[in-house]
């Protein structure tokens, strides 16, 4: 029996392996749209009732109003046989396909469809009958979808077009096979591609009709992930679309996370360039900042000069004074050089203006105008004394000595101008000096007051410049906390994964063993009496070894991987009925192909094999569309055979 | 004798005035004598130009102002470059007697060589006019002064240059015109005459620029 696991207990199992709250785990559930699936599938039953058909051919040789109606069915084996091909075999299990899935395959040729007017189907599910009925134009489809019980019909559903069909179809057989959905991540080739995609019955039809395409071992739709789910969901194991759910959302978060990381690495490249070019833009506005005096600085600059423009104009005022006070001195040294130079020349007037007088002897008095006598000058010779006054005439200066005095004077006072000149002029140049600095101090200080004013602004922008920058430096080396987000619900889908993983495998395990066994007993049943071990895996690979040699499905014959494809479904159901568990509702409808890819004698052995198993089988229905051959028609009854003789076609 | 120490210097500074400033005798005159220096008050204006430079310097600039004799300019710069205002003045009092007794002091030394005769006219004694005979001596020692004391012959030119502004003027003419100097009038009585060297020296230069710019103007017209 397969365990069952409660979907508490799986949420539990999560948070602790993801390492998070249940709470954490819930809310990424609810965020990726994964819902627990734990419940395990029983096995309903499907048993086809009637099918029925009719229209109009055209353009062919039996044209004209065709009706085909095959009652009366029940379980176990149904053949299809014409002697001939193209006589209508396929586009019976086409049609019925359509009818039980809502969807045309693509397979059911278009002339064909063309033809079809109305088309209907009756099946039991479990004991209750159930009837599609289609009617079909040229545009579209409508119909209605009815339930019998008792003594009267209900209808399920009716629907208007191929869409709201398919619509009414999907919904009725997930609910009622308890399907869940599968997602799978189709990754793709471009940088961003790959899509979650989401099957449903369409796809999971696919396990009751076997066509000529025997790629897959389960199903007709070729995809990497589906089989396995295929396989999981029809051994009737629970969590499978849970596991489903949770691998896609993983795939696609890892493509999500290449495509960020690569986004990452992008941007971190950019943020990088950006970094550094609002650095050199920082550096540059904070040079230039440094480079602007602060106001303190300008203010202590003013000071300095306002008292450097004090004491130069002080020296310049003191300067003056002393410019003043020498002109002063000169003025007097000059008095004093033109009063020498004066007293030189009245002494050398002097001296001279003795010398000639001396020369000339007084001849008159000059008081009484008498004549001086002889006597008298006579006496002046002897005795020195004036023949005028009589007063001693002796000269008692010496003055060539009083000459160089004064000269010596003259020389000094002159002297002492023409020092008092030099200090003067350069008094008058350090006076022109000292006016000169004070006013150009005068004008730096004006210029600082000048720069204060402007600056003020300046100095206030550039401030400003370099907190923005700061504040987009610090924003752009900043990483968003997208990332961290991101890792969380990575970790919890990681969990999810392993958890869901974990129990869908724990479960297969123990059936696939059953199953591999089955298959094995069916494809030997089925005249692939070389095959001694057929193993199928959780990977929904068959291993096979035949003839004592390790082969694959895909590398056997097409006859072998028809029987081996027809043995994997019987196997399951045969499985499935012995467990009580699983979802295949027992109807298979196998249409062979041409006698050049099947050789009739494989089909003989498979039909003969399914005879046998239908016995063994209670719920199993099969329809088998081939080739007529004597060993078929001996193998299934003619009652339960829709046969076409020669050239004739099956409607 | 205040201001000057040297009888003999005023002596000769008035024998160069007398002889520079004398004229031909009308009558001959016993002594021989040819040349008279009429007025005594001429004598004083005389000697109050050489005394005072600056004076002088002013009255050739009225006379340039009045001519236009480039050699008045000379003369002037000539005043102010050797600093005669300062160097050669010799301060006068207004007082007028003073100058009398200095000049009767050198007068004496020039009468007792025989150099000059005075003849004073007048009734009694009031005395109108005082003349001055320049003995034929008096020219002799002067031309020898000149050639033997090269310091004295500053006085010859001086007087030649004052007798030559004076022309046939009366003292009293002299005076009336150095008493239009504003300065001299001015003066206190008894006070020392106040130097006009620096409004002069200053009239000076603004009349040498104003000629510049006149012969500018007149270069241009």
């Amino acid at each position: 029996m397969i365990k069952k696991r409660s979907a508490m207990g799986w949420l539990d199992a999560v948070a602790k392996s993801a390492k998070v709250a249940p709470e954490a785990v819930d809310a990424v559930l609810t965020k990726h749209l994964i819902r627990p699936t734990p419940v395990v599938a029983t096995p309903r039953h499907i048993v086809l009732r009637s099918i029925e058909f009719s229209g109009k051919k055209n353009e062919v040789d039996d044209a004209g109003p065709f009706s085909f109606e095959w009652k009366s069915l029940d379980t176990g084996i149904w053949a299809m046989l014409t002697e001939a091909n193209l006589k209508g075999k396929s586009t019976i299990i086409e049609l019925v396909r359509w009818l039980l899935r809502g969807r045309r395959a693509d397979t059911l040729q278009d002339d064909v469809w063309k033809w079809i007017n109305t088309a209907s189907i009756s099946f039991e599910l479990d004991g209750t009958l159930h009837r599609i009925v289609v009617e079909k134009s040229q545009e579209d489809v409508k119909g209605n979808f009815v339930k019998s019980s008792a003594d009267k019909d209900i209808e399920i559903a009716s629907f208007e077009s191929e869409g709201e069909f398919e619509a009414v179809m999907s919904s009725f057989f997930m609910k009622e096979l308890s399907l869940h959905f599968i997602t799978e991540w189709r990754g793709g080739a471009s940088e961003d591609g790959g899509k979650a995609v989401v099957h449903e019955w369409p796809s999971f039809s696919g396990v009751m009709f076997i066509g000529s395409d025997y790629n897959s071992l389960l199903g007709d739709v070729v995809t990497a992930g589906l089989p396995v789910r295929l396989m999981q969901m029809y051994l009737g194991l629970p969590w499978v679309s849970t596991l489903s759910s949770a691998k896609a959302i993983q795939k696609g978060m890892k493509q999500d996370h290449d495509t960020f990381t690569r986004r990452h690495e992008q941007e971190v490249k950019e943020r990088t360039l950006r970094v550094d070019e609002i650095t050199k833009e920082l550096d540059f506005a904070r040079e230039k900042l440094e480079l602007t005096p602060s106001d303190l600085e300008l203010r202590r600059n003013l000071s300095l000069a306002n008292n450097r423009y004090a004491t130069a104009e002080q020296k310049a005022r003191k300067l003056m004074q002393s410019r003043e006070s020498a002109k002063k001195f000169y003025d007097d040294a000059n008095m004093i050089y033109m009063e020498d130079r004066k007293e030189l020349q009245t002494f050398l007037d002097e001296v001279q203006a003795g010398a000639v007088f001396r020369k000339l002897d007084p001849s008159f008095c000059p008081r009484c105008d008498n004549i001086i006598t002889d006597e008298r000058k006579k006496r002046e010779l002897e005795t020195h004394t004036c023949s005028v006054c009589g007063d001693s005439i002796a000269s008692t200066e010496d003055a060539e000595e009083r000459r160089k005095i004064l000269e010596d004077r003259v020389a000094a006072s002159k002297a002492g101008i023409k020092k008092t000149k030099k200090d003067i002029e350069k008094l008058c140049s350090d006076q022109d000096h000292a006016l000169t600095d004070a006013k150009r101090l005068s004008q730096i200080c004006e210029d600082i007051e000048g720069k204060l004013r402007n600056q003020f602004g300046q100095r206030r922008e550039l401030e400003h410049d370099v907190t923005r920058l700061e504040a987009r430096l610090e924003e752009a080396s900043t990483v968003t906390a997208h990332e961290s987000k991101k890792y969380v619900d990575d970790t919890v889908i990681r969990a999810i994964v392993k958890e869901t993983e974990r129990i869908v495998k724990d479960a297969q395990s123990r059936i696939l063993g059953d199953v591999s066994d089955a298959i094995t007993g069916y494809a030997k049943r089925f005249g692939m009496h070389n095959l001694s071990q057929a193993t199928l895996k959780g990977n929904a690979t068959l291993p096979l070894i035949k003839g004592g040699e390790n082969t694959t499905y895909s590398k056997v014959t097409k006859g072998e991987q028809l029987r081996l494809k027809v043995a994997t479904v019987l196997a399951m159901l045969k499985v499935a009925e012995k467990h009580g568990v699983g979802r295949h509702p027992g109807l298979l409808m196998i249409d062979s192909p041409g006698s050049q890819e099947i050789a009739s004698e494989d089909l003989d052995a498979l039909v003969s094999g399914l005879v046998e198993i239908c016995n063994e089988l209670p719920h199993l229905q099969v329809f088998v569309a081939g080739l007529a051959t004597p060993a078929i028609a001996v193998r299934v009854p003619r009652d339960r055979t829709k046969y076409a003789a020669g050239d004739d076609s099956l409607w | 004798m205040i201001f000057s120490a040297s009888p003999h210097r005023d002596a000769i500074r008035l024998l160069f005035i007398l002889v520079e400033g004398s004229s031909s005798l009308l009558s001959s005159h016993p002594s021989g004598a040819t040349l008279i220096f009429q007025g005594e008050t001429r004598l004083l204006a005389f000697e109050f130009w050489v005394r005072n430079p600056d004076y002088l310097a002013a009255e050739l600039l009225d006379r340039f102002e009045q001519t236009g004799e480039k050699e008045l300019l000379a003369e002037i710069d000539s005043i102010f470059a050797e600093d005669e205002p300062d160097i050669r003045r010799i301060p006068m009092i207004r007082y007028l007697r003073g100058a009398y007794e200095k000049l009767d002091d050198a007068l004496s030394i020039l009468r007792s060589r025989d150099l000059v005769r005075i003849e004073r006219k007048g009734k009694g004694v009031k005395i109108y006019e005082t003349d001055f005979i320049i003995m034929p001596k008096a020219q002799e020692v002067a031309k020898k002064i000149v050639a033997d004391f090269p310091d004295l012959s500053w006085y010859s030119r001086r007087a030649r240059l004052i007798a030559a502004i004076a022309g046939t003027d009366g003292g009293k003419a002299l005076k009336a015109r150095q008493y239009e100097r504003v300065q001299y009038a001015e003066t206190r009585l008894g006070g020392i005459i106040p130097s006009i060297a620096d409004e002069t020296r200053e009239r000076l230069k603004i009349l040498k620029n104003e000629s510049v710019e006149g012969a500018e103007v007149a270069k241009y017209d």
